[in-house]
């Protein structure tokens, strides 16, 4: 008997722009993006959650952010820091997040750090990234090496090997960062976000996972229970 | 260092390894960590996937390439000791030697091979502040 092999890929910076959002809005539509972590200081924030409303299928988390305003080894202030963010999150979404990860992974820095946001998160019963109750793999990035872009590394080929190797039994999360590129942002991760929005929404690419035999669930397929007991 | 007469093999019980675009990508199950070989590495790698020994490896790496035969020795046998320190590959004096290596046999410029590194959890190092993007984009 073995446990099923899922996986939740999902969208990092939801909030960030109108052309993230509307980029990570189109890779659930008509891609394999299951779930997305929202960013809630942002200026489209709002958009986000607006656009995210007619997709009950689509998990969302907090995405937090280390806005400055704390000092995160701190305990006391991290903890300010996030409750003010999860509640900025209720009031956006109305409903409290499937699961919590960070920009920059900010939270994992240090061990203390980790220990911290783990003691937050608990009262909510979500995975936070990095604890290890959902293994993490975030090598679909086109920037291995900071400025050098690699796209080989956001298009099928090697996304396929990527889930091949490293999904496991029980649940894995896929990060990636798909946007539409409409100007209305600057990054040095840029192009990159078109790429991987094409490779995430080419067609037969969901039944290619499928074929490797992995289930492409959301955070919502966790949060119901332990993975499915295959025969 | 791996010594003369040597043979290096993949250490396929913790190593998975995919050569996409000229580029070799190695993940190693055990750590999680990525690695990444293009141009002189990748084609190491080649030779290396194959079971070729290292003496076999680093004659066709003079072969191959244009340049100082000791530096390019000393480059091709640094990479495989990095190789193995990182426990990608694991010495194995028992392996036959395999057929000979299938280089390319037009020479080119020899540029000594750097393994790259990358991490799951990596990311965090490489993108914009998020105030950068505010004043960008007002």
């Amino acid at each position: 008997m073995a446990r099923a092999r899922m996986l939740v890929v999902n969208a990092d910076d939801f909030g960030l722009s109108p052309g993230v959002n509307e980029g990570i809005i189109e890779a659930h539509a008509n891609g394999i993006v299951t779930s997305t972590s929202l960013m809630v200081l942002e200026r489209a924030s709002g958009d986000a959650a607006r656009s995210a409303a007619g997709h009950q299928a689509l998990s969302i988390g907090l995405h937090f952010v280390d806005d400055g305003s704390a000092d995160l080894d701190d305990p006391d202030q991290a903890a300010r820091s996030f409750r003010a963010q999860l509640e900025r999150f209720r009031e956006l979404t109305g409903r409290d997040p499937t699961h919590v990860d960070s920009h920059h992974h900010v939270h994992t820095w240090s061990r203390a750090r980790l220990a911290t946001f783990s003691r937050l998160v608990e009262p909510l019963g979500v995975p936070l990234r990095g604890q290890g109750r959902v293994a993490y793999v975030g090598a679909f990035w086109g920037q291995w090496e900071p400025g050098v872009t690699k796209l080989r590394h956001v298009r099928r080929p090697f996304l396929l090997h990527l889930i091949r190797a490293k999904v496991r039994d029980g649940f894995t999360e896929l990060g990636c960062h798909p946007a539409r590129i409409t100007g209305d942002f600057s990054s040095s991760y840029l192009d990159e976000r078109a790429v991987e929005l094409a490779t995430l929404t080419e067609p037969g690419l969901r039944e290619a996972v499928t074929a490797l035999g992995v289930e492409i669930v959301s955070f919502h397929a966790y949060l119901a229970g332990p993975p499915t007991m295959l025969l | 260092m791996p010594g003369a007469g040597t043979s290096l093999v993949v250490d396929a019980s913790h190593v998975v390894h995919e050569t996409i675009d000229g580029e070799a990508i190695l993940i190693h199950l055990g750590t999680g960590t990525y690695y990444s070989l293009d141009g002189v590495g990748a084609e190491v790698w080649t030779l290396v996937a194959a079971g070729v020994d290292v003496d076999a490896l680093l004659s066709a790496g003079k072969a191959r390439y244009d340049g100082d035969p000791v530096e390019i020795e000393r480059g091709l046998s640094n990479l495989l000791a990095e190789l193995l320190r990182e426990g990608l590959v694991i010495e194995d004096e028992s392996q036959p030697v395999a057929d000979s290596p299938e280089l390319p046999s037009e020479r080119v410029p020899f540029v000594v091979p750097v393994l790259h590194t990358y991490a799951d959890m990596q990311e965090f190092m490489l993108v914009d502040p998020l105030r950068e993007v505010d004043e960008v984009a007002g």
